[in-house]
């Protein structure tokens, strides 16, 4: 799992990085290496029209729905990488906060290329493309759809991945999302996409 | 016949999988599958009778997920059915109550509490109270397991079994250890073992291990092997079968299937294994345990004493305001310098003490692996420790008077701890060696009744204050090698003790020390942040050969010199002002300080003219962007190390602080980064910052506020679904706390919905807090 410095300085708030900063987001993604535990699990669901037909489930919302749009099949996915992270985020919180930022920087970079890395890999594995994910708390796509998700993949049973009574997936560097199969997947993310205008991280 | 008295003539079988049978009978099921209970009962009771005519003894309900969490307001109704429906396919086979996780995460890392998961699983027992016994299976978190194997034994009379899932690197994914899991609950559950994870050749390492060390009869549920790319398992009824033989040889007496097998697996199972139960002999040794860390007590191994407000005014202080940040340094500083073990004891006068450590467990279990020594007079807060503790824990202590070894060892027992025997009883110290010695005689044998085995118990022979009674030191080393040699037990001394009034005290302990290690002593209770007593245990360990070849003493001793950490701090800083070290977040500030303060500058001139000067020029480089949030911290941080230097010479009168803020993750949110900054920030603003941790209620938002007499509290929340409960909390506050301001921050939040909550403040950044908390004390 490569995690790109650059996401890292983003996640920090760093627009104009020196030395420095490049230095300690190489330093703490090294350590996020080691403590990372990356796992994922995924399960292909026949789609129409918001339905997973196979379990008779009706995705909520209408962005979701527009995001899949005619795709006949949906994967829905989890990844995570491990309790270890949140240990060791914890851990360096009561001896320094700043290298405590670092890592969940790194953490939180981590997290998004392995799910990257995941996607590619189910695309390898179903023989097909997998498009853009899309998770729980996006555009109208409600966040109690995360205990969902979790039950419908096991996700607890096959890779430790705890939903929270308030829905937050812990360990805490995990994505869930569901992504339709047939379309490629877009290599750049796109801030335009997103219709949460306000966020510190959009980029220009 | 009862389902133990069974499992004491020959080996059980359980049955397989659920899903996999649904699936094959192409049964549709929805997210929740075990509504089918209710659905479609007949697909169900096929199922059990096809495993039952396969020849299994027990079968289990189709409730796996069916508990409040998952399956919400249907659960009793699904549990109940359930039971119904395999009752009436079972043909005189048990029914096992099928209890799978909830899917929630326990403190710290998650928010779900011991007594959330209590609740949850009590419901569940309750439902299910007309099955034969209780199966606790794939479980991963220990917090769980054990708060579900205490909620089935409270609630019900049946037979309990927990099986956990292991990875191959025979840890769960909350990264619990074989050892971890059987240590901290053989005493409490009837059958342990190991369900799903694996293929049952991937397995073979975990059941050895398990059957190796578990006092209980062990169940084994293997998969069908690993699934291939398609979700399918491959391992066939009849190489299945075989594997169960060999679960069976390695000493498993319940044995079924996980995931992927089917009733021809158990059938297969059925026709070939041996029933023939294989001896073994486990007794649980000297040995403590967290949930991820095991430390067998098979040589000196050292005790941190430093988490006790006796005499130690930071972590009174600590205690008494619910910020425990220096508490959990103090953890991590004693396991960084050598410590196998925390000794941990929140008797502070005034506060719920019982609360207290609990609330303490959960921090250290969050940034420290080494098990804990639960240090309390009282028995309620010994439970409610025990009850919480993901491990097998010491307790200390018990004495040999009768009221204590009646009220403790009960506790032993239940919880299957190790404790701490001090040889005090009604007449109070004894003074002769032989006295002691009958004391341990009459703890060790008070024990026994209670099925304690001498191994269980570590004994105290007291270390008395050689400044009084000099005589003593000789009495407690002849009573340590006498009641070794005796009964077999460990020891432990309390060691610093023995220096009391004296000068030069480290002198005085540091021989003591070695003379009680020499004498037999286990465990040293001593300050590991003492060089002295780390380096005193380090030698013995070479001269006694527990340290063979002297390897580790030469690899830590060997690269450092004397007083090589002195002269760390490189020469290029000393041409810099203070200021300039802030600004830059260099190393130094302490040491520039004192040079500072040593010249005649007056402390709050330092404050003033180059701390909040430095960090006001930090800030506002912050805000225009000139640098970043790392930049802030790393300035902040390097500000700390001016504050200390101030407060040392200030420990007096104090530091004039700026005012104090309370900070609080709300509850339900374990997403405390930000806060963490904030607080850090605040805290090198000269502010007194009272942080109390993530997950926090409101009530003790408001007792904190109602304790310090802040005029601001900060409250942060990540989750959408959190900020309720930072509304919850500001109301209340806004309640109790007339006069108190509140500032909020956390991702999901803007100024508006700040204020749409009832916050006073919208904090959009690290530097914000600052200027907030700048305005209110200056109103003030």
């Amino acid at each position: 799992m490569q995690i790109p410095e650059d996401e890292i300085l983003r996640y920090l708030g760093v627009r104009i990085p020196d030395e420095n900063a490049r230095r300690s987001a190489r330093k703490a993604a090294e350590e996020v290496s080691c403590a990372a535990e990356p796992k994922g699990v995924y399960k292909k669901f026949a789609y129409s029209d918001g339905v997973l037909t196979d379990i008779d489930y009706r995705l909520p919302g209408k962005d979701i729905v527009r995001h899949l749009g005619g795709a006949k099949e949906v994967i829905v996915m989890a990844v995570t990488l491990g309790l270890k992270v949140d240990f060791e985020t914890s851990r360096l919180g009561k001896i320094s906060a700043g290298r405590a930022v670092m890592f969940d920087a790194a953490a939180s970079a981590a997290a998004e290329a392995f799910a990257d890395e995941f996607t590619d890999r189910i695309a390898a594995e179903i023989g097909s493309p997998v498009g853009d994910r899309f998770s729980p708390g996006y555009g109208d796509l409600p966040i109690t759809v995360q205990r969902d998700v979790q039950m419908m993949l096991s996700a607890d049973r096959k890779i430790g991945l705890s939903v929270d009574k308030d829905y937050t997936l812990i360990p805490l560097k995990s994505i869930t999302a569901i992504a339709p199969v047939g379309a490629e997947r877009c290599k750049k993310h796109d801030c335009k996409k997103c219709n949460k205008t306000d966020c510190a991280f959009r980029k220009e | 016949m009862d389902f133990l008295d069974k499992l004491k003539e020959s080996v059980v079988i359980f049955d397989g999988a659920f899903g996999t049978e649904l699936v094959r009978r192409g049964v549709r099921t929805g997210v929740v599958p075990e509504l089918i209970n209710l659905e479609n009962p007949e697909a169900v009771t096929a199922i059990h009778s096809d495993y039952v005519a396969a020849g299994a003894d027990v079968i289990s309900t189709n409730t796996f997920g069916a508990n409040s969490v998952k399956a919400g307001e249907n659960s009793e109704k699904i549990i109940k059915a359930a039971v119904r429906l395999a009752r009436s396919a079972s043909n005189g086979a048990y029914v096992a109550l099928d209890l799978g996780p909830t899917g929630l995460m326990s403190e710290p890392m998650g928010s779900a509490r011991f007594d959330d998961f209590y609740e949850i699983y009590k419901s569940a027992v309750l439902a299910g109270e007309s099955a034969d016994l209780i199966l606790i299976e794939t479980m991963s978190d220990l917090t769980e397991a054990r708060a579900a194997a205490l909620a089935a034994k409270e609630n019900s009379s049946l037979p309990v079994i927990v099986s956990m899932t292991f990875d191959d690197n025979m840890r769960t994914f909350t990264g619990v250890s074989v050892e971890s899991f059987i240590y901290s609950m053989y005493s409490i559950a009837d059958v342990l073992g190991v369900n799903c994870s694996l293929g049952p050749k991937q397995l073979l390492p975990i059941v050895k291990r398990i059957t190796e060390i578990c006092p209980k009869p062990v169940i084994v549920q293997a998969n069908a092997g690993l699934p291939d790319a398609a979700g399918n398992y491959n391992v066939g009824a009849e190489e299945f079968a075989r594997y169960a033989e060999s679960f069976r040889r390695l000493g498993a007496s319940v044995i079924g299937g996980c995931c992927g097998t089917t009733s021809e697996h158990i059938a297969a199972i059925a026709s070939r294994l041996d029933r023939t139960l294989t001896p073994r002999s486990a007794v649980v040794p000297p040995v403590v345990c967290s949930a991820s860390r095991c430390v067998p007590l098979d040589g000196v191994r050292i005790v941190g004493e430093r988490i006790n407000p006796t005499g130690k005014k930071a972590v009174k202080a600590a205690l008494s305001s619910g910020d425990y940040g220096y508490i959990a340094a103090q953890a991590i500083e004693q396991a960084e310098a050598g410590s196998d073990i925390l000794d941990v004891n929140a008797g502070v006068p005034g506060i719920d003490e019982g609360a207290a450590i609990v609330k303490l467990i959960n921090l250290l279990e969050g940034v420290t692996e080494l098990p804990l020594q639960i240090d309390s007079s009282d028995p309620t807060v010994l439970e409610k420790a025990l009850r919480r503790y993901n491990g097998r824990a010491i307790i200390n202590s018990v004495s040999g008077e009768q009221r204590s070894l009646d009220a403790v060892l009960p506790l032993v027992k239940k919880y299957g701890s190790m404790v701490i025997g001090l040889t005090i009883d009604e007449n109070g110290i004894p003074k002769t060696a032989e006295s002691r010695i009958r004391i341990a005689e009459k703890i060790i044998r008070e024990a026994a009744k209670y099925s304690i085995p001498a191994s269980s118990l570590i004994i105290d022979a007291l270390t008395l204050t050689a400044g009084a009674e000099q005589d003593q030191a000789k009495e407690t080393l002849r009573a340590i090698t006498e009641i070794k040699k005796r009964f077999g037990v460990k020891t432990v001394l309390g060691v610093s003790n023995i220096s009391f009034g004296l000068p030069r005290r480290q002198i005085i302990n540091t021989a003591f020390l070695s003379a009680a290690l020499w004498a037999g002593l286990d465990l040293a209770i001593i300050n590991p942040n003492v060089p002295e007593n780390i380096q005193c245990i380090d030698a013995f360990k070479v001269l006694s050969m527990q340290d063979e070849g002297a390897k580790t003493y030469s690899k830590k001793y060997s690269a450092e010199a004397p007083g090589a950490a002195s002269a760390a701090a490189p020469a290029e800083e000393h041409d810099k002002d203070l200021a300039y070290l802030i600004k830059k977040g260099l190393p130094g500030t302490e040491a520039e300080t004192e040079k500072l303060l040593d010249s005649g500058v007056p402390a709050s001139a330092v404050i003033d003219e180059y701390l909040i000067k430095a960090l006001n020029d930090v800030g506002a480089d912050y805000e225009s962007g000139k640098i970043f949030l790392p930049g802030l911290i790393q300035a902040a941080e390097a500000a700390k190390g001016a504050f200390n230097a101030i407060k040392k010479r200030m420990s007096k009168e104090g530091l004039p602080s700026r005012g104090t803020i309370v900070m609080a993750t709300v509850k339900g949110d374990v997403h405390d980064i930000g806060k963490n900054i904030a607080a850090t920030v605040l805290e090198n603003y000269g502010f007194e910052v009272v942080d109390l941790g993530k997950n926090v209620e409101p009530e003790s938002v408001v007792n904190a506020v109602k304790a310090s007499d802040a005029k601001l509290v900060g409250l942060s929340a990540l989750m959408t679904t959190t900020v309720k409960n930072m509304r919850d909390t500001i109301a209340l506050l806004k309640a109790e706390c007339p006069g108190v301001s509140v500032m909020v921050g956390g991702a999901v939040l803007t100024a508006e919905y700040a204020a749409e909550i009832g916050a006073d403040y919208y904090c959009p950044d690290a530097a914000s807090d600052v200027r907030i908390a700048e305005e209110i004390y200056k109103k003030a």
